[in-house]
């Protein structure tokens, strides 16, 4: 058996993959800035076709009230306009990541329309991505209303 | 140079290292569950050496009023008795595995007091890594 052939092999394919896995965590906070950049605009101009590559095929939301929302009802929540939004700036972004998986949480305050009732606010967001296929791909969001200014003593 | 000593190195080490990452991903499910079930019973009873252990260095915690808790903050929650569980049963419990990440969903029938309010039920989404 040609041991110093198997060796070899070994160690080319641990210089192949080691240096690889390093550059992904290495920029992967960047990547997960520009994965929620892109939903929060797919979400401001009705782009279905942007959720669609975005949201994982097992993806969830939990709204704000406890609505469950799998990815196919989100969508159509958008396509339909039941939910359409005039604003929605994301502020304070955090990014942690572990390994494939990154969770952001933020603020993101928003103007638009609900069910065909105007609504606004400020919500405090926690998106999970999870690397898929070598594409981040959000699988989960949760949001929590804050309280309005109006609404503190 | 003895090659054939450092292939088998090499060989052994990847023997060992990848079937248990392949246990460790088995029985995933389970664990969470079981895991689950002890941090749900840790609020219960403010066991907050548990919560030390269970929760990671850099945990945060979104509350119904939208603030954020770090690992520290909640821990002294409960050890004040700012947080305090009556009653907290978990259902629908639903659980997604993605390598050593776990997301899990459920509705949490819970009866508590925080800060002094008495609050009572919520849906809420739990993170593993």
């Amino acid at each position: 058996m040609k041991w110093k052939q198997i060796a070899l092999v070994f160690t080319t394919l641990s210089l192949f993959v080691v240096p690889r896995a390093w550059n992904q965590s290495g920029n992967a906070e960047q990547q997960i800035k520009g994965v929620s950049d892109q939903i929060s605009v797919a979400m401001l101009k009705a782009d279905t076709d942007s959720l669609e590559k975005l949201l994982a095929d097992d993806y969830t939301a939990i709204r704000t009230g406890g609505v469950f929302f799998n990815k196919a009802q989100e969508i159509e929540y958008v396509k339909s306009g039941a939910l359409k939004y005039e604003t929605n700036d994301v502020q304070d972004l955090k990014v942690r990541i572990y390994g494939r998986t990154a969770v952001t949480t933020m603020l993101v305050s928003y103007k638009g329309t609900l069910d065909g009732k105007p609504s606004s606010g400020t919500n405090r967001a926690t998106r999970v991505w999870v690397k898929q296929n070598g594409n981040w791909k959000c699988v989960s969001y949760q949001t929590t209303r804050m309280p309005s200014a109006n609404s503190k003593p | 140079m003895k090659w054939n000593r450092i292939a088998l190195v090499l060989i052994t080490v990847s023997l060992l290292v990848v079937p248990l990452a392949w246990s460790q991903g088995g029985s995933t499910e389970q664990q969470i569950k079981t895991l689950g079930e002890q941090l749900n019973a840790a609020n219960l009873k403010g066991d907050t050496s548990f919560l030390e252990k269970v929760l990671a260095d850099d945990y945060t915690g979104v509350r119904g009023d939208g603030s954020v808790l770090t690992k520290a903050q909640e821990i002294e929650k409960y050890k004040s008795g700012a947080i305090k569980y009556e009653t907290n049963e978990i259902k629908d419990l639903k659980i997604r595995v993605y390598g050593h990440t776990e997301v899990s969903t459920s509705l949490s029938f819970s009866k508590n007091i925080r800060d002094g309010k008495e609050h009572i039920g919520t849906t809420q989404t739990e993170l593993s890594v």
